[in-house]
């Protein structure tokens, strides 16, 4: 399909659009404001107060060291943002030709992939990428890393059921017939066929990576302060007296997640509709 | 039938050895062991001393040879020590096993319970408040992370409402039902509502599925009453898809499970795993592992006979 057509489709979707719009403004937000306003997300700010209810000076208040949470919000939006759209492209990089290579030749190769596929999908992923994070070390790096590579199976898994299906197709025969290499036939008539799942599994686990690292850097496993992350900035919430009095604390990160991931799945779904509404994902 | 179980549980067998080796070698390769966290290199140990240390805890063996060893001493039924606490994994893990099991337990069951339902209503009746409810479930269950869910019902129900106690297992000093139950109430709920998100979208697609078949309209036509025909030929055929989510989703509701249990203070296996993680104890992280796999795995083959108990085409294989 051309790129003008599928835009043309996707543009009728109202809410993959509002998703698409609050994702462009909420990025240019964390990209720019911090760096336009001079915010500082790492300086404590003593004399504003600890914990200190939204004023002038702090919009939205300062946290437990004194810093200020407009900043680390914003700066919190960025980690997020950044593994929303990095740890997806990990996951597809190896799930991809994992994915073609079982679906393709089947056998014995295929038979190990997809068990394999099997064995990740049969252990809670969270507590696996807190054990690759802790491995590698808080970074963003390493969260991006872990929580790439667990997506794996499922880029594999829909791979592997859609090249299934194409398999089939009296297209590929022809081009067998032609004598046309395994690679060739993959990458000109199989890799065009999956490229629509992909793309939408693309902004469907961004959500989830966006989840996973908010539930990591929450158990204290992830971006480590000073750093800021959502998940870190709600940390704070574990403490009784922060959660039931000092809402601005954990409140505004709290909503972001939510948004944002929401966000990518109405993208995601547009983008389904546009492509192939008949497509399961 | 006998084969096909034979089959499940030697792969369910399989899978065990490799999720337990994965998870071995990346354990023994985090940098610094449970010694550093424990103080040891730091300066009131000396060089011989550590090395002693290691060595006692077989940390100087080559990393395949460590496994193998741990394996066959799992073989014998032993889990070794915990290097935290001293004490024999299996203890350690006995004594949290049962409150993860009721926690996980009730919290699916109410999913299924509840979820199940909506979802066929939201089939029945699309559009229909049923089927809103069906959408804003879905949407809730993976769009919101568990420890905000987590959060905002101790927020809600138990500082607002004041309803229920918010951390722990008992009151102090109490132990009775009744008390155990309004502790379970919060962070079964949070599981409950993790899990139902999806269950509930797959029971709607897969009873949207069913009542397209032309044998619904025979069924009515036969005079059975909309009730039989929703529960006898609708659900009954949307069973086994259920079935796959359940199983599909079993992992994740273990995971988070764990952090239910870690915010809610509930002593279950899910928040000791996490905390061996972070004391880089090996014995008891592994002991955890092994005992994870084997709840989802066995979870997976009770379900795997269900759906062949469904399913006729696999029930005389």
């Amino acid at each position: 399909m051309k790129k003008s057509g599928l835009w043309k489709k996707f543009r009728k979707s109202r809410s993959g659009m509002i998703g698409l719009c609050f994702l462009i403004v909420e990025a240019l937000s964390v990209a720019l404001l911090p760096a336009i306003f001079h915010m500082d997300p790492v300086s404590s700010d003593v004399q504003a107060g600890f914990l200190a209810a939204p004023s002038a000076a702090h919009l939205l208040g300062t946290d437990g060291a004194a810093r200020d949470l407009l900043a680390r919000t914003l700066c919190g939006g960025r980690v997020s943002l950044l593994i929303g759209v990095a740890a997806p492209f990990i996951s597809v990089t190896i799930g991809l030709p994992l994915g073609l290579a079982a679906g393709y030749y089947r056998g014995i190769a295929g038979t190990v992939i997809m068990r394999a596929c099997d064995v990740f999908m049969s252990f809670p992923s969270i507590l696996l990428s807190l054990v690759l994070v802790s491995v590698m070390g808080p970074s963003l790096g390493a969260m991006i890393a872990a929580i790439g590579v667990m997506g794996w199976t499922s880029v594999a898994k829909l791979v592997y059921a859609s090249v299934l299906s194409i398999r089939e197709k009296e297209y590929i025969d022809s081009a067998v017939s032609i004598g046309r290499t395994d690679f060739e036939i993959l990458r000109r008539e199989i890799l065009p066929g999956v490229s629509s799942p992909v793309l939408v599994a693309l902004s469907l686990r961004a959500g989830s990576a966006i989840l996973q690292e908010s539930g990591l850097s929450f158990l204290g496993a992830g971006i480590r302060p000073p750093q800021a992350s959502w998940g870190g900035i709600i940390y704070a919430a574990q403490d009784l007296s922060v959660l039931t009095r000092m809402p601005w604390v954990w409140a505004p990160s709290g909503i972001l997640i939510v948004l944002t991931i929401v966000a990518f799945h109405f993208v995601g779904e547009g983008l389904r509709d546009a492509l192939d509404p008949k497509m399961k994902l | 039938m006998t084969r096909y179980l034979y089959e499940r549980i030697l792969s369910a067998l399989l899978t065990m050895f490799f999720v337990t080796a994965i998870i071995y070698v990346l354990l023994s390769s985090v940098q610094g062991s449970a010694l550093d966290v424990m103080g040891g290199s730091g300066g009131d140990m000396s060089a011989a001393e550590y090395e002693a240390a290691r060595h006692a805890l077989g940390l100087d063996l080559p990393l395949w040879l460590r496994y193998a060893y741990w394996l066959r001493d799992v073989l014998r039924g032993d889990l070794g020590l915990s290097y935290r606490y001293g004490t024999p994994v299996a203890e350690v893990i006995g004594q949290r096993f049962w409150p993860s099991v009721l926690l996980i337990g009730t919290g699916v069951s109410f999913a299924v319970l509840l979820g199940v339902p909506i979802g066929l209503m939201a089939a029945y009746r699309p559009r229909s408040v049923w089927d809103r409810l069906s959408s804003f479930f879905s949407l809730t269950g993976f769009a919101v992370p568990r420890f905000i869910t987590c959060i905002a019902f101790i927020y809600i129900f138990s500082f607002k409402l004041r309803l229920v106690p918010a951390t722990g297992m008992h009151s102090s000093g109490v132990v009775s039902p009744g008390d155990l139950v309004s502790h379970l109430i919060l962070p079964a709920s949070t599981i409950t509502l993790g899990a139902m998100g999806y269950l509930i979208q797959q029971t709607r697609s897969a009873c949207l599925d069913v009542f397209q078949e032309d044998y619904l309209k025979t069924a009515r036509a036969k005079g059975l009453s909309e009730l039989e025909v929703l529960l006898k030929h609708g659900l009954r055929t949307a069973l086994a898809p259920i079935l796959t989510q359940i199983m599909v989703e079993m992992p994740e509701i273990v995971g988070f499970a764990a952090i239910a249990e870690k915010i809610f203070g509930w002593p279950g296996i899910g928040s000791l795993m996490i905390e061996a993680i972070r004391n880089r104890d090996i014995p008891l992280t592994m002991g955890v592992t092994l005992v994870i796999a084997t709840l989802v795995l066995c979870v997976n083959i009770l379900l795997d006979i269900a759906y062949g108990l469904l399913d006729p085409r696999v029930r005389y294989r």
